[in-house]
């Protein structure tokens, strides 16, 4: 029969990892054994005195992850209120921006409206639900890895005045509102490429659909966009999560969005952007876009993408000279 | 009235580093867990079971300690013994441990005329 001992051994060795259950598992039946060996040499009942060890010992779970000094907390208290900030701004934004913007592309093409109020309301709930999964798992993940002295917080990121009322007293609560913002629109826009590729969501007089964005980016210039775009919402994430700027971290944050920008504005200059046939049925009456708008667009990204490298190195150089 | 929960919180934070240097002291030589539980606590140092063995672990995996299964007794015992690197971190401890016990003299050792520690 299986001793009360036993059956401790077996619980705690469950929780551990396989290559060290063996080991820890002799050992600590040997010190349980012993411990209560010589209690019953002091006249103690054997069961009582095993009962009384055992007790001692503790919760098996417990005592397992103090040896493999695994973290008992999913997200620990460092990176907590960074994670909880974003769970409250992304699905506060994205979600409904997302479902209002298929609910309207839904009501173009004519479909019922009780059908539309359902199918949306399954795209926001499923939404939401894989924002909360991926932001939990990215915090998870980082909560395990990141132990970097960058991720130490220094008084250079208590905010510059005071807040207005204390009920703001928050440090830093207005930047990563703005941060979660930026994190949002970025997943948002990201959704939406990827979205628009594959439900070719415009309908063409004909009745046939059509994507927005040219298909044959797919075959070329949006991978290095969207890896640029998915590389700078992580990197953002990890700002969010209390990472400040340094000389290192704003030249990865500059090959991110450099990834992200530059063939971007390429795309545009050479008015590859938009499918033909979106673009002559979105333009019908007659009206060209002029030549100068993909240009004008193409400079804006390019100046919008030096500005900020510029101001990032700025900002990562005062932070190091701090 | 004072809390005993309080009082005993304290204590173990105070005795939470000593454990793991009264462990390098003892293992000079080379001893099993429960061997060396039996003879700190008869020291007056006393550890738990469920603290020391994830201790050992942690020892062994900074290279303070070695550890080595020993079948020829009765009972298969694992014994632990300190590695050259724990014997200069055995050294620091000890100095660090000399050095607050002497402050805490000092501040406690206060002149009863001028109300100055002496």
């Amino acid at each position: 029969m299986t001793t009360l001992t036993e059956r401790y051994v077996d619980e705690v060795a469950r929780y551990l990892p396989q290559d060290r259950q063996d080991d820890i598992r002799d050992e600590l039946h040997g010190l349980i054994t012993e411990t209560v060996e010589s209690r019953t040499h002091q006249s103690q009942d054997h069961q009582v005195a095993e009962h009384q060890v055992l007790t001692e010992m503790g919760e098996p779970a417990q005592l397992a992850a103090s040896y493999t000094d695994r973290s008992m907390t999913l997200i620990g208290p460092r990176l907590y209120r960074s994670y909880i900030s974003l769970l409250k701004v992304l699905p506060g934004t994205v979600v409904p921006l997302f479902t209002v913007g298929y609910a309207v592309l839904e009501l173009t093409d004519g479909r019922d409206f009780t059908d539309i109020l359902a199918s949306s309301a399954l795209v926001g709930l499923n939404l939401g639900a894989q924002l909360f999964t991926l932001v939990t798992v990215v915090f998870v993940i980082l909560d395990r890895t990141d132990r970097t002295p960058d991720a130490k917080w220094s008084p250079s990121q208590l905010p510059k005045n005071r807040p207005a009322s204390t009920k703001d007293a928050k440090p830093g609560r207005a930047a990563t509102a703005w941060l979660g913002l930026s994190i949002a629109v970025q997943v948002a826009v990201f959704i939406l490429i990827v979205w628009q590729h594959r439900a070719a969501p415009y309908t063409l007089d004909d009745g046939s659909q059509v994507p927005v964005l040219e298909p044959e980016l797919f075959s070329g210039w949006i991978w290095p966009i969207l890896t640029g775009l998915a590389a700078v919402i992580i990197l953002d994430v990890l700002r969010a999560a209390g990472r400040t700027w340094t000389i290192r971290f704003a030249a990865i944050y500059t090959v991110a969005q450099g990834l992200f920008f530059l063939p971007l504005a390429w795309v545009f200059s050479q008015q590859l952007i938009f499918d033909q046939r979106f673009l002559d049925h979105f333009n019908n009456h007659g009206w060209h876009t002029p030549d100068e708008f993909y240009t004008g667009i193409a400079l804006i990204l390019i100046i919008w993408f030096c500005w900020t490298t510029f101001d990032q190195f700025r900002t990562s150089r005062q932070a190091d000279h701090r | 009235m004072f809390d005993e929960g309080v009082m005993r919180s304290h204590t173990l934070e105070l005795r939470r580093g000593t454990g793991t240097l009264a462990c390098l002291i003892e293992l000079e030589a080379a001893q099993y867990g429960y061997g060396l539980l039996e003879n700190l606590t008869a020291a007056g140092i006393d550890i738990d079971g469920n603290t020391l063995y994830p201790m050992f672990r942690r020892l062994e995996k900074q290279g303070l300690l070695t550890s080595q299964w020993n079948t020829q007794q009765q009972r298969p015992r694992k014994f632990y013994q300190i590695t050259p690197a724990g014997q200069e971190v055995k050294t620091h401890l000890l100095a660090e441990w000399r050095t607050i016990t002497a402050t805490l003299d000092r501040l406690t050792t206060q002149d009863s005329t001028t109300g100055e520690y002496i």
